[in-house]
């Protein structure tokens, strides 16, 4: 069991420090102040199949525990880039396609969401970041298409900094927030990556 | 959960464009624009989306302006399918 000290490291600092400190043991404790961080670790926690705990402190401090659990051991020897398929994910990165006219751009993306409902094998993912996340957000003319991604399985994702950046954070409409330690771990480990831009 | 929408298509991009731009500065509408579905293969790439509740406002407005539109359909999804009918 490691203890890790991630007072003041704002997201995804502590989530890196947890990782890394995971590759050389089976349970860390992270202590953490960034509001964030306890949802962030709670996230890798699910995605890994670490057990996950978290103990409220003073000062606005959380104590989180993970713990590898024999789940969390055969996922990691059974991932492999190899049998994906036909899995893919989608980035979206702007909320406006190609470039050359911003005006039609914004409606080839609206033309490209609304295909990607009717595709025949649908994407793992969506990530949205930077112009990206406006998709995400109420008032979004894409609400209807994504929640329906979203039913069929498709996890819809937005990077929490641009939504902060943009002020959109209390106006996500659909999907989850995520943070760049998550966006790069999932795009480093899917072979393809589809992207409208 | 079955959801019922209308579809409009258009001979030409720049029409699909203003006349969804029109729709969504009347502020009582929703429509969107999708890309026209291979199921249809009609007119131009883009088509605009509206509840079907809306299709006699809607129509009244476009003759109202003068906008030309090629056909309308009526779309049902279920879940992520969606069938097309064209609109009598």
């Amino acid at each position: 069991m490691e203890k890790i000290n991630a007072l003041d490291k704002v997201c995804p600092a502590p989530i890196i420090m947890a990782k890394k400190a995971l590759k050389k043991t089976d349970e860390v404790e992270i202590l953490v102040n960034d509001d964030m961080a306890p949802q962030n670790l709670k996230k890798l926690a699910d995605q890994k199949s670490y057990d996950y705990d978290v103990k409220n402190g003073e000062n606005n401090q959380f104590t989180v525990t993970l713990k590898k659990t024999e789940k969390s051991h055969d996922q990691a020897e059974s991932s492999s880039l190899n049998d994906q398929g036909n899995a893919y994910i989608v980035v979206i990165n702007t909320d406006i396609m190609g470039h050359g006219d911003d005006t039609l751009g914004r409606n080839l993306l609206h033309g490209f969401v609304s295909s990607l409902t009717e595709q025949d094998v649908l994407p793992d993912k969506i990530l949205c970041y930077n112009g990206g996340v406006k998709l995400l957000v109420e008032g979004s003319d894409y609400l209807t298409d994504l929640k329906a991604l979203e039913e069929a399985g498709v996890k819809v994702m937005g990077c929490g900094a641009c939504l902060d950046y943009f002020n959109l954070k209390d106006k996500l409409a659909v999907g989850t927030i995520t943070n760049m330690f998550s966006i790069v771990e999932m795009m480093r480990q899917q072979n393809r990556i589809v992207r409208p831009d | 959960m079955e959801q019922k929408f209308g579809l409009l298509t258009f001979s030409t991009t720049h029409q699909a464009i203003s006349t969804n731009e029109l729709l969504k500065s009347k502020q009582e509408f929703e429509t969107s624009i999708i890309s026209t579905p291979g199921k249809i293969s009609a007119g131009c790439g883009m088509s605009v989306r509206f509840n079907y509740s809306d299709k006699d406002a809607i129509l009244k407005l476009l003759a109202d302006e003068n906008l030309q539109f090629q056909n309308i359909y009526v779309g049902t999804r279920v879940g992520v399918r969606i069938t097309y009918e064209l609109d009598d």
